[in-house]
């Protein structure tokens, strides 16, 4: 067996059976799906219990735990999203190509798995740090930046209404950034063709 | 990155329960199963070896590890014992009926197996299909 390569001939050999394959497919999934949930919910900074995550949900516990058994195999879109929502971190689905596939589910949630839930201030800074907000003709969006920092740092971090408001603020001034940026672009562009 | 655990299997000739031989026996769906299932074991250290994917047995069938899934309207029991460092060996096919192992002799069997293979390692052989 090969582990060094993503996949090996041998595999692809097994995966030519077509009902092997999509089995096989759904098989990957329904398990990535019920330990990625169960390594969320254990993750060192929350620490939940099923019926925490239930609650988190409206659901009830035995909801929770059919989400994390990879025999059930019913989630539906509707559900994958509450889920991502109790966690309060974004979902990601795709059908890629079988060569990336392969690649990507070659490994599962390990123990040390942790993603965070959203932070408007870490992506803030994650923006800034990346000359997200560079100045130009338009709103300063590193104005509008210290604006947001500003009422971040006086917010009371259970008012979730406040953040909304400051993270809308801020990324409209960026959009609005964008609608500035562009004729500039192309007024650049004209000169540099005609020139 | 974790280290793949590699597996073997305990060869047989002929007996009932052999592990390639219910594989092969099996249907699509069951093989397909079987892939997938020791593909996510064999990406994960051992403090995830746990429900739903595997359990470790106690009481008559201590020392044993299950591999559970569902396939061909039955649960799946694949067991075996972890044989070294990363490496885990199969050694009996099983399923479970009403909190049974189905035969009934399936965790004696595997013991004795695992007691043989651990004397003589001849007695297994990598595993058949390829994983990754």
């Amino acid at each position: 067996m090969t582990y060094g390569s993503p996949f090996s001939e041998a595999l692809i050999a097994q995966l030519s059976d077509k009902e092997i394959r999509d089995e096989f497919v759904a098989d990957q999934v329904r398990t990535r799906i019920a330990l990625l949930i169960r390594a969320l919910r254990e993750q060192d900074d929350r620490r939940w219990s099923q019926t925490e995550l239930g609650r988190q949900m409206n659901k009830p516990q035995s909801v929770v735990s059919r989400l994390e058994d990879p025999d059930y195999g019913k989630q539906s879109l509707q559900t994958l999203l509450e889920v991502a929502a109790a966690f309060d971190l974004p979902l990601w689905i795709d059908i890629p190509e079988w060569d990336e596939w392969l690649r990507m589910t070659r490994e599962l949630p390990n123990s040390g798995f942790s993603r965070q839930s959203f932070n408007a201030n870490r992506l803030a800074n994650q923006a800034l740090r990346s000359g997200r907000t560079a100045k130009c003709g338009g709103p300063s969006a590193e104005s509008a930046f210290n604006e947001f920092s500003s009422k971040i740092q006086n917010i009371d971090h259970t008012s979730t209404a406040l953040v909304e408001s400051a993270s809308r603020q801020y990324f409209r001034c960026n959009t609005d950034l964008d609608k500035h940026q562009s004729p500039l672009r192309q007024s650049r562009q004209r000169e540099l063709e005609a020139a | 990155m974790q280290t793949p655990w590699r597996y073997r299997y305990y060869v047989t000739h002929g007996h009932r329960n052999d592990v390639r031989g219910c594989y092969e026996a099996g249907s699509r769906k069951l093989q397909a199963k079987f892939l997938s299932h020791l593909r996510a074991l064999a990406s994960l250290d051992i403090h995830q070896w746990r429900a739903p994917l595997c359990k470790p047995l106690t009481g008559t069938g201590a020392g044993l590890i299950e591999i559970r899934f569902k396939a061909d309207n039955a649960q799946q029991r694949r067991l075996g014992f972890r044989s070294g460092d990363s490496e885990f060996t199969l050694l009996f096919w099983a399923r479970e009926i009403g909190d049974r192992f189905v035969p009934a002799g399936a965790l004696t069997t595997a013991l004795e197996w695992k007691a043989r293979a651990r004397e003589d390692r001849s007695l297994t052989d990598d595993l058949w299909v390829a994983l990754f």
